[in-house]
């Protein structure tokens, strides 16, 4: 059966053998257009009051980072899975422990739930659920049609604003997801192990700044006026910038697969900001 | 000074569509860390460099910003090299030391070459039709010369050599070391060259009529070292395998 979803996407169901399989997922691909717009709205918040940092521990999850003048921690977004069949599998909190505010997110069920393949054929975006307990592999699409790039894997949308007052440090743990920050100015210490960061610094930058990604690439712009003090670090990705670096070359390293740069802009002396990505690259903008 | 020859040499050097020209015809060009080279002659007045089928590709996202290195060095070639020209003599850096790009350089017949890799990046150096003199130092390379006539200084430790000559030039010597794997040259049946070679784990293989000369002594025919006069002898040519085979072929 086939369903058109307002994004071009054309959506499949595999029908084998098992006629009860058959049934149900013909039942899911007739609910399918009904649930192709449906979405989790999330909107949670917690007062700030006592809290000296917000730690978010999250993965399957886009963070957009933004500062306000709010005295709590506001988080507000949506939840996408499987176009909307499996929303409620995505699972969060957002508690104080102490003097900290955790947020923590997961998909406990995610091996559970039903996975489609995704690729594109003939400038369509083409969804097809499939029965996992068929032994459905990359290879057979392959084979079938003649796509060499696919995804398979429940399809997960997670977009999430973070709203946090200044006076925070920020802590950001992820695992799959992307980060992105518009002149944040909390001290933090961003890390994501397969997803990029892009943090935009236009007129000021926190004292201290780690942002890091394991497989993705890093990309900060910041003010041409800012005094900065750096250190650039990538062991198979390359570092791109247009500031006029000052390097400190006893600090640097330039091995096969460990490349640092430690330098000044602007005579240094003002905010330590150390940009890593062991598998990507690392562009550091000035505006 | 060093800053007038600088700023001269930022309008004699010329990116060009994936091409970086440099108006040198004369002097030494030096490539450091450049992993994937192919060195060709060519009648020209300049030397030209090219990544290979155009596979130096800046990402996307780096428009407007320029590639750096730890060692400070920056991409102002637009090809991820770093060209310097002072007075006759160009120093050439990769600047990612991880890159497979292959250059294609092309050299005037008076400009001398020096290329030196230690890392295990470093590919074949490719070389043709080349009359200027080449130095190669290279821990992993292996360089592969093909219509060549010297002089060359060739070493390598772990890389094999194979040279093809079309002459052997009198200028100067000419030499092929590796350390761990073979040496395999051939040349013309008139040329005239004074072999020696050497080999202390391999074995060395010969179809010349090398002239080893008259002695009154014993001579020490378990050695690994053969030095002997090709067609009445001529430049000093050495070839040196000390864990492998050499082969020395004519044409």
């Amino acid at each position: 059966m086939i369903f058109h979803s307002p994004q071009r996407t054309m959506i499949f169901i595999s029908a084998k053998n098992n006629l009860m399989k058959t049934t149900i997922y013909a039942m899911i691909a007739l609910l399918l257009p009904l649930l192709l717009s449906a979405q989790r709205d999330i909107a949670t918040s917690q007062s700030s009051a006592g809290i000296k940092m917000l730690s978010v521990n999250s993965t399957w999850t886009n963070i957009k980072i933004v500062n306000w003048a709010g005295n709590e921690v506001k988080v507000e977004g949506q939840v996408s899975i499987n176009n909307g069949l499996n929303d409620d599998a995505y699972e969060y909190t957002l508690e104080k422990r102490g003097d900290v505010l955790l947020f923590e997110s997961e998909i406990p069920d995610l091996d559970d739930l039903p996975r489609f393949v995704t690729y594109e054929q003939d400038g369509q975006k083409i969804q097809r659920l499939v029965d996992k307990d068929q032994g459905w592999s990359s290879n057979d699409l392959w084979r079938e049609n003649g796509i060499a790039q696919i995804s398979i894997g429940p399809i997960i949308e997670v977009e999430l604003t973070f709203y946090i007052p200044q006076d925070l440090s920020l802590q950001v743990h992820q695992v799959h997801g992307d980060v992105q920050m518009d002149n944040v100015l909390n001290e933090m210490d961003i890390n994501t192990k397969h997803g990029h960061v892009e943090a935009i610094f236009s007129n000021d930058i926190p004292e201290h700044c780690k942002i890091s990604s394991t497989h993705n690439f890093v990309d900060v712009s910041v003010s041409n006026k800012e005094k900065l003090d750096l250190i650039l670090r990538t062991n198979h990705g390359d570092i791109y910038s247009d500031l006029n670096l000052n390097y400190n070359r006893a600090r640097c390293s330039d091995e096969m697969y460990n490349s640092k740069i430690v330098a000044s802009v602007n005579q240094g002396g003002g905010a330590e900001l150390a940009l890593t990505s062991t598998h990507g690259n690392i562009y550091l903008r000035g505006k | 000074m060093k800053i007038y020859t600088l700023i001269l040499a930022t309008f004699i050097t010329v990116p060009l569509m994936g091409q970086f020209k440099i108006n040198q015809s004369s002097g030494k060009i030096s490539f450091y860390e450049v992993n994937a080279v192919s060195f060709e002659g060519h009648s020209g007045s300049e030397i030209l460099i090219s990544p290979e089928d155009d596979d130096f590709e800046k990402p996307e996202r780096a428009e407007g910003l320029k590639l750096i290195s730890p060692a400070g060095i920056v991409d102002n070639s637009g090809i991820g090299l770093s060209v310097v020209t002072e007075g006759s003599e160009t120093a050439v850096h990769q600047i990612s030391s991880r890159s497979d790009t292959r250059y294609t350089v092309k050299v005037p017949a008076g400009v001398s070459i020096y290329y030196e890799c230690t890392t295990h990046a470093g590919r074949t150096v490719m070389v043709q039709d080349l009359a200027s003199e080449l130095e190669i130092s290279a821990n992993f390379n292996s360089v592969e010369l093909e219509r060549v006539s010297g002089p060359l200084a060739i070493s390598t430790v772990h890389g094999s050599i194979e040279a093809d000559f079309t002459e052997i030039s009198q200028d100067n010597s000419i030499s092929l070391h590796s350390v761990h794997n073979h040496v395999d040259v051939s040349v013309p049946s008139d040329a005239k060259a004074s072999f020696r070679l050497n080999t202390s784990w391999g074995e060395m293989f010969t179809d010349l009529d090398l002239d080893y000369g008259q002695r009154d002594d014993l001579r020490q025919i378990s050695s690994k070292k053969i030095a002997g006069k090709f067609n009445g002898g001529g430049v000093d040519f050495s070839l040196t395998s000390t864990h492998d085979d050499i082969y020395l072929r004519k044409k």
